[in-house]
């Protein structure tokens, strides 16, 4: 079994000289949930529907489960659940002929339907038509049309699109539960860091169609540690008398950013004090996983 | 996935749609209107030059033609149209083709649904004159042979069309652009027809699906076998080979 479920090297697509996805190289491991982050037009689409063999790459590779998706695309296909965008569907039919057109490509069991129905709570609505359902049913069907044939690997392009808190947090949930029940690897795409932080175990970020960073999101988060920030007067003494005390400390704007966690604060408070300086502000700065996406994909916009 | 079964699948994506009211009701009611005017005006047709030569079925079929050579160009238009609209309207192409399923195979069976609605179309239309002349009481036996070589003839002659508006529908994803296309050309047949060079365009040729003497067969046979396989082809091709964005 090769390494990566998902691997690309320096894919890149040309649409009529701009440039949507630009030497990519992603590698997603076996049985993790992989999120796949940028801003809106980022590539992130373009490079799930070259993963799915939907888009002819202009450059570069993609291999699935170890084999060349445009030599194997059917049988790799066979293994691969994916839900881009917007849920498709054929609204003059009913939720569980809908399914059954997926099963019957698939392959795979009739009774998968009934599984997949129940996984997204749609069995009592399996008999009306799609296009009577709400956005967050035909999104929950675009889900149960993802799973079935049991596929190893899946892939949800922008899952929550559109949908309202509830649905979000259930959708969430399913995604989270899926990998350890079924054993699936799944790789979800978002726009909201937020959406992906909870669930992911590792994320590729991708801002004009180029990969910023990919790897753990603790990786990520220990690119931002907490800090103290401090203001005090005769800040330049006050610095020196906690470097010495050993901190390491930052100044910025006449306020000090001391590299510890909350938990020195009031230890920190208490020596500034006696050594005879006025505090006028103390708290905890630490650097949301938010602030650093944006940070990262601000930075790309602007080069 | 073999042929058969994408090809199942595309059977059942047309159940309880529109389709069949264009299928079914489109070929009966031109047959009702040949009825009405068949019937009416019976009499009259009958002190018609050559009326004695072709036989009361051959009035018939002589009243039908020029006005079925019209609808059934745009009848396949809208077949073609409602077959992609399907997987146009909510975004079923992306789901569809990710599928384990060789866009071939999906191109090749909806080719296959639209010419077999075609067929049904057709075989209404018959069974639509058949029961037509019964009911005005057509003194002779019914014309087997002549009605059967009509429906050959448009059978044949149908696939280039056919191939042309499967492969327009396939590519837009506004539903009007291939309906406006096939229409036009529909409506504009009798017009390609008076050139010798343009009656053998597709949408033409089921002007001379006549099985009468002097009505230039070769046009629907030649253009249905030459341009029916090599424009599903060459739509084939361009299909494979395209993005679905």
């Amino acid at each position: 079994m090769a390494a990566f479920v998902i691997e690309t090297n320096n894919l890149t697509k040309t649409f009529k000289g701009f440039k949507p996805v630009d030497a990519l190289s992603l590698q997603v491991k076996k049985g993790e949930v992989y999120g796949f982050l940028g801003p809106n037009g980022a590539g992130k689409t373009t490079t799930i529907r070259m993963l799915l063999g939907l888009i002819r790459p202009t450059k570069g590779e993609v291999r699935i489960f170890g084999k060349p998706l445009e030599r194997y695309r059917l049988e790799i296909a066979r293994k691969i659940g994916s839900m881009v965008e917007t849920p498709s569907y054929y609204g003059h039919l009913t939720g569980y002929e809908n399914l059954e057109i997926t099963r019957k490509l698939l392959d795979a069991e009739r009774k998968d339907i009934d599984r997949v129905l129940e996984i997204v709570r749609l069995t009592e609505w399996r008999n009306t038509k799609v296009k009577t359902y709400s956005l967050g049913m035909k999104q929950r069907l675009g889900i149960a049309q993802a799973l079935i044939g049991k596929p190893e690997l899946l892939i949800l392009d922008e899952p929550t699109n559109g949908l309202d808190p509830a649905g979000i947090h259930e959708i969430r949930d399913l995604i989270v539960t899926l990998p350890e029940q079924m054993n699936m690897t799944v790789l979800v795409s978002s726009h909201i860091l937020q959406e992906v932080e909870r669930i992911a175990d590792r994320v590729g970020i991708i801002n004009h169609g180029k990969l910023l960073f990919q790897g753990e999101l603790a990786e990520l988060q220990s690119r931002s540690q907490a800090k103290i920030y401090v203001e005090a007067d005769r800040p330049d003494e006050a610095a020196r008398l906690l470097f010495n005390t050993g901190y390491r400390i930052e100044k910025r704007e006449g306020a000090l950013y001391i590299d510890a966690d909350k938990s020195r604060a009031a230890e920190i408070n208490k020596s500034l004090i006696l050594n005879g300086y006025d505090v006028s502000h103390i708290s905890e700065e630490r650097k949301s996983l938010e602030d650093i996406f944006l940070e990262m994909t601000k930075e790309a916009q602007s080069v | 996935m073999r042929l058969p079964d994408v090809f199942a699948t595309e059977v059942y994506k047309q159940k309880n749609g529109i389709m069949w009211w264009l299928v079914i009701g489109g070929p009966l009611l031109i047959a009702g209107l040949i009825f009405i005017d068949v019937w009416v005006r019976y009499d009259y047709l009958l002190t018609k030059n050559r009326s004695a030569e072709l036989g009361p079925w051959g009035i018939m079929l002589g009243e039908a033609v020029y006005l079925w050579a019209m609808f059934m160009p745009m009848g396949i238009t809208l077949i073609a149209a409602i077959v992609h609209y399907r997987e146009f309207s909510e975004n079923a192409w992306k789901h569809l083709l990710s599928l384990p399923v060789t866009r071939g195979s999906v191109y090749v069976s909806k080719w296959l649904l639209i010419v077999l609605l075609t067929y049904l179309a057709i075989l209404f239309l018959m069974l639509g004159f058949f029961v037509a002349g019964k009911i005005i009481g057509l003194s002779a036996p019914f014309a087997f042979g002549s009605y059967g070589r009509y429906a050959l003839y448009q059978a044949v002659g149908a696939l280039g069309i056919i191939s042309i508006q499967h492969w327009l529908s396939s590519r837009f994803k506004n539903v009007i652009m291939p309906v406006a296309i096939g229409i036009g050309l529909s409506v504009c047949a009798i017009f390609l027809a008076q050139s010798k060079v343009l009656s053998f365009f597709p949408h033409a040729t089921i002007l001379y699906t006549m099985p009468f003497e002097g009505v230039e067969n070769n046009r629907p046979l030649l253009s249905g076998l030459i341009a029916g396989p090599v424009l599903l082809v060459l739509g084939l091709l361009e299909f494979r080979r395209r993005d679905i964005v």
